[in-house]
């Protein structure tokens, strides 16, 4: 079934090979609509206040999260630098710490913000 | 072509791909217990195994198209004739759920109206967060061989690495974020949130392959794919 075809991108793949993925694609459509139409809604929502996780380091009060991101983005530029390949990894680097820098300022217009407000 | 298949020669071709397994593997086993200790094991379920499966298809598709392959890796999964190494589907799943979360915590701080527009946001910011920190990997993925691009591909590239990348990875964890925020919210009961969220895979998929689709066209057309 599976068509053996070198460097086409995934859109073409699946369209070439229509006849797998069309059964597959049905089946999930179809029982999505059971489970959605058939299920009792008795579950009360959880608010999104579950992201906001922190824990303490060096006295310093860090979101969970953003503690594993910034461990993803040390190892990456480590490896980077380790492999001599330097302007990549500056200039990804570069671009992987502004939702780091965006955090933390985020962090501190909410603390200056709470300050105002007292 | 649906196979499991473990590599003897690991790491053969690569560079550093141990430390890039262990760092992978580090994330997705807090992230993992985390989620676990939080939430329990349905919203766990709810919030991994989705993107497992995704991951799996999308991965395995575009290695069996030609475009990349993952050379050196231990254990291999198929499900339609690409090999995709498992620690690649995990890590799918370990950044869908921090991109997710990350992207909450940040719109929270300046939105928290609990509407369409919020879910719209959180989404959008995963998924800007999730491409920065792969322009940061992927070009490092690609000089050290841990998954190789082809290198007749046409189009505009970032250090060999197609850009038409980032933007189906901005596309999968937009979607996947959407579809898990959308489930997560609804009233349905857990067991019930954990079918719908495999079962609906399939219809953040077609959305996926429609929008990616309808970019790589234009890119085509401007010449940057």
């Amino acid at each position: 079934m599976i068509l053996d075809t070198m460097e086409q991108n995934i859109v073409q793949f699946i369209t070439d090979n229509i006849l797998f993925f069309l059964p597959l694609v049905t089946i999930g459509i179809v029982s999505t609509i059971i489970l959605y139409f058939t299920g009792k809604k008795d579950d009360k929502n959880r608010d999104n206040k579950d992201a906001d996780f922190h824990i303490i380091l060096l006295n310093r009060n860090f979101n969970y999260f953003f503690l594993i991101y910034l461990f993803i983005f040390f190892m990456m530029m480590l490896i980077g630098f380790l492999s001599k390949f330097y302007l990549a990894t500056i200039i990804g680097g570069c671009i992987a710490v502004i939702p780091s820098i965006v955090l933390l300022l985020v962090e501190y217009t909410a603390i200056l913000n709470k300050e105002n407000a007292l | 072509m649906i196979y499991l298949k473990i590599n003897q020669n690991f790491g053969e071709q690569t560079q550093f791909l141990f430390f890039f397994i262990i760092t992978i593997l580090i994330v997705w086993l807090v992230l993992v217990l985390f989620s676990y200790r939080r939430y329990g094991w349905k919203r766990t379920t709810m919030y991994f195994l989705p993107m497992i499966i995704a991951a799996l298809f999308i991965e395995s598709a575009g290695v069996a198209s030609g475009r990349y392959y993952y050379p050196g890796y231990l254990l291999y999964l198929s499900v339609v004739g690409g090999g995709v190494p498992l620690i690649i589907v995990l890590a799918w799943s370990a950044n869908l759920f921090l991109f997710l979360h990350i992207g909450k915590y940040v719109t929270l701080k300046f939105y928290d109206r609990h509407n369409y527009l919020q879910i719209i946001l959180i989404s959008f910011l995963a998924g800007i967060i999730g491409v920065c920190l792969d322009l940061l990997e992927d070009p490092i993925a690609h000089h050290n061989n841990w998954w190789i691009w082809a290198g007749s591909l046409r189009g505009v590239k970032f250090f060999e690495v197609p850009i038409i990348n980032f933007v189906g990875w901005f596309y999968l964890i937009f979607f996947m974020s959407v579809a898990t925020i959308l489930i997560e919210r609804s009233s349905f009961s857990e067991n019930r949130k954990v079918l719908i969220s495999i079962s609906s895979i399939s219809i953040t998929g077609i959305v996926i392959f429609l929008t990616h689709g309808a970019t790589l066209k234009l890119f085509q057309m401007i010449g940057l794919a």
